[in-house]
């Protein structure tokens, strides 16, 4: 938040740049109202460990995005303070501009939120569980509902306990799309499922997301999958987002230069090195903002989205204010 | 709301059912029986024009102890049906916070205040008419031995009136806030019935100091026409001349009767013992009962404000 308070400093000593700073606040405006999700400073605290830290990010609306973290980064926490299942300690989130704490009735009928292990009630019928949709949903589509529940095959009278776990995901995922929402949060919804279930899910997930408008988010410690899914990736760990943003443009960005080992020094001062690593004389560095120009004996690489993941994740011990402070300014430009 | 509620509690509700029938035939076929034994031994014409006759008093007392009064021991037991009505109707809810489908429930477009609203009144309606039927059914069943025996005592007091509907809704109440904290089905029923049985015990003891009790003494002999037999004696005995409290073992020591038969009522008269007796009287009944549910109703309305805060702030 080095931006906020920048310009806020700025406005108070109105000077030269007052005006380009007021455009700044009011652009800052509209992006929280059309913000799927808007965070600034958000934090939450158990006890005395933080699951969730200085977390600062702008999810447009209509983008598939993937929320990227090792156990414990604080996925989870941050898809329960944007349905509001959670308060936050300290920081503000907005869903389309309103607080779901404390404006649920605007919030709640727009999100489609599927729980980690997608609880469902086991003792009731599928029959049953589109029943608790219709009645506890005034926007539910019963007809998307059973359409789809008869093309994945799944019997309206089986018990919820008799189901697979594939079946059961995506009886959770049928009841969050048949209320027809703004924005759905998936919170880890294919780790438990074997391959083939994987690819359903995900097949389901990619037409439901083709809809027009919808802004999904989907926590996932399995890169693979995302991949083909999400076009927009953000990246948790130790409880603070580490890189987010479009994942092409991220892809674009970085970069993997390799070249002599002795040699890397001056490369590094151009840019900004995520990941370095050397195999005897070889170095390789994983970089951000790469010069124009290397020095002969260097090449440069595409990066994969997995590496690049990988190497943002293998950043948690650092002091990891930097790329993601600086991107967060970014994004909001 | 109210039909998912219906829904995840009607097998609960099945069970709760079936050992209400249960138990309402057993009240009603003891019952039945009862009521026409209180008509058939002559109870009912002795207490119908008042007498107080030995005769009276010899088929009163034949009443008391017959099998009723061991059927009366036994119905003590029914005491734990607060509990176990409390029991199926909290624990659905402490079972889906365990299991996490209020996730599902709080992630529909309404919210969860209303979910805690709608899901503890319906219980707490529940509880009520377990209450009423429970009292409906004992408070029928005791009132022939309520009219030879004080009702103040906790064979009678515990399962008329209002009390049972009071020990309901607090056992539901209980058992949802426990189970809210805990969050475990199980351990949660067993912490509610710790907690339950601790405070009824307790309480059972304090009942006689709802209301300071009357304390008076008596000449020998005399206690009868004093005391009427539904009040409730505390504590009776004997006292010197001194106003010391003394034994059974040292009046009949002092004042056996010349055939060794029954005490010297002159003796004791010249001795300076007296008899002494603390009670409750009979009438402080609705009195005692309303203390008592207050008690219990208190508790009940705190732990639903408590449940209410948690679930609002501390689950997630």
């Amino acid at each position: 938040m080095y931006g906020l308070y920048h310009r806020q400093y700025a406005l108070r000593h109105a000077g030269p740049g007052a005006d380009e700073t007021m455009a700044g606040t009011h652009e800052r405006m509209r992006h929280r109202m059309t913000a799927a999700i808007y965070t600034t400073v958000l934090g939450k605290r158990y006890g005395r460990r933080w699951a969730l830290r200085d977390c600062s990010l702008a999810l447009p609306a209509g983008r598939v995005a993937a929320l990227v973290g090792p156990n414990g980064a604080g996925k989870t926490t941050l898809l329960q303070l944007a349905v509001g299942l959670t308060d936050p300690t300290c920081g503000q989130i907005a869903i389309f501009g309103d607080p779901p704490r404390t404006h649920p009735t605007h919030v709640l009928p727009r999100i489609g939120f599927v729980a980690q292990d997608q609880p469902l009630y086991r003792r009731f019928t599928v029959a049953d569980m589109l029943t608790v949709g219709r009645k506890l949903n005034p926007r539910w589509d019963d007809g998307l509902a059973r359409t789809r529940l008869s093309r994945l095959g799944i019997p309206l009278d089986r018990k919820v306990a008799a189901l697979s776990g594939g079946q059961q995901a995506q009886v959770a995922l049928v009841l969050a799309l048949a209320k027809r929402p703004d924005l759905l949060l998936l919170d880890e919804p294919v780790a438990a499922l074997d391959p083939l279930a994987r690819r359903e899910f995900l097949h389901t997930l990619t037409e439901a997301a083709a809809d027009d408008g919808r802004t999904v988010l989907l926590s996932s410690h399995i890169v693979a999958d995302l991949e083909r899914v999400c076009d927009y990736l953000i990246i948790l760990a130790a409880a603070r987002v580490q890189l987010a943003g479009d994942i092409a443009s991220l892809l674009a960005q970085h970069a993997r230069l390799v070249g002599p080992h002795r040699a890397a020094e001056p490369v590094a001062l151009d840019c900004t090195v995520i990941q370095a690593t050397h195999d005897g004389e070889r170095a390789t560095l994983l970089v951000r903002d790469a010069g124009r120009v290397l020095p002969p004996s260097w090449q440069r690489y595409d990066v994969l989205l997995e590496e690049l993941v990988l190497a943002y994740l293998g950043q948690q011990g650092r002091d990891s204010h930097t790329p993601a402070q600086e991107h967060d300014r970014e994004v909001r430009a | 709301m109210i039909w998912l509620t219906w829904r995840q509690q009607r097998l609960e509700a099945l069970i709760g059912g079936v050992i209400l029938a249960l138990f309402a035939a057993l009240v009603l076929k003891t019952g039945l029986d009862l009521h026409a034994a209180y008509q058939s031994t002559g109870v009912a014409a002795c207490i119908a024009r008042q007498a107080r006759d030995a005769q009276c008093q010899a088929i009163e007392n034949a009443f008391q102890n017959s099998p009723f009064q061991d059927l009366s021991n036994l119905f003590y037991w029914f005491n734990f049906l607060p509990l176990v009505f409390g029991a199926l109707l909290a624990a659905p809810v402490a079972l889906e916070l365990e299991q996490g489908t209020h996730r599902l429930a709080w992630t529909q477009s309404s919210t969860r205040l209303r979910w805690t609203a709608v899901k503890l009144g319906l219980l707490l309606v529940a509880a009520v008419l377990v209450g009423l039927t429970l009292t409906a059914l004992l408070s029928w069943w005791h009132g022939p031995l309520d009219q030879v025996r004080p009702r103040l005592e906790a064979q009678a007091f515990d399962f008329e009136g209002l009390v049972p509907i009071a020990y309901t809704v607090f056992a539901v109440t209980l058992g949802l806030a426990v189970g809210t904290v805990l969050r475990r089905a199980i351990p949660a029923m067993g912490l509610t019935l710790t907690v339950f049985v601790a405070l009824r015990l307790w309480l059972e003891g304090m009942r006689k100091h709802y209301v300071p009790p009357i304390a008076a003494t008596f000449p020998a002999g005399t206690i009868q026409t004093h005391l009427s037999a539904l009040d409730w004696v505390v504590d009776a005995g004997w006292k010197d001349h001194l106003g010391r409290v003394i034994d059974d073992a040292t009046v009949w020591r002092l004042c056996t009767a010349v055939h060794g038969q029954g005490l010297d009522f002159a003796c004791i008269q010249r001795q300076g013992i007296v008899r002494y007796a603390v009670y409750q009287p009979a009438d402080r009944f609705w009195a005692f009962q309303g203390i008592e549910s207050a008690i219990f109703l208190g508790l009940a309305t705190s732990l639903v404000a408590f449940t209410m805060w948690w679930m609002r702030y501390r689950v997630t």
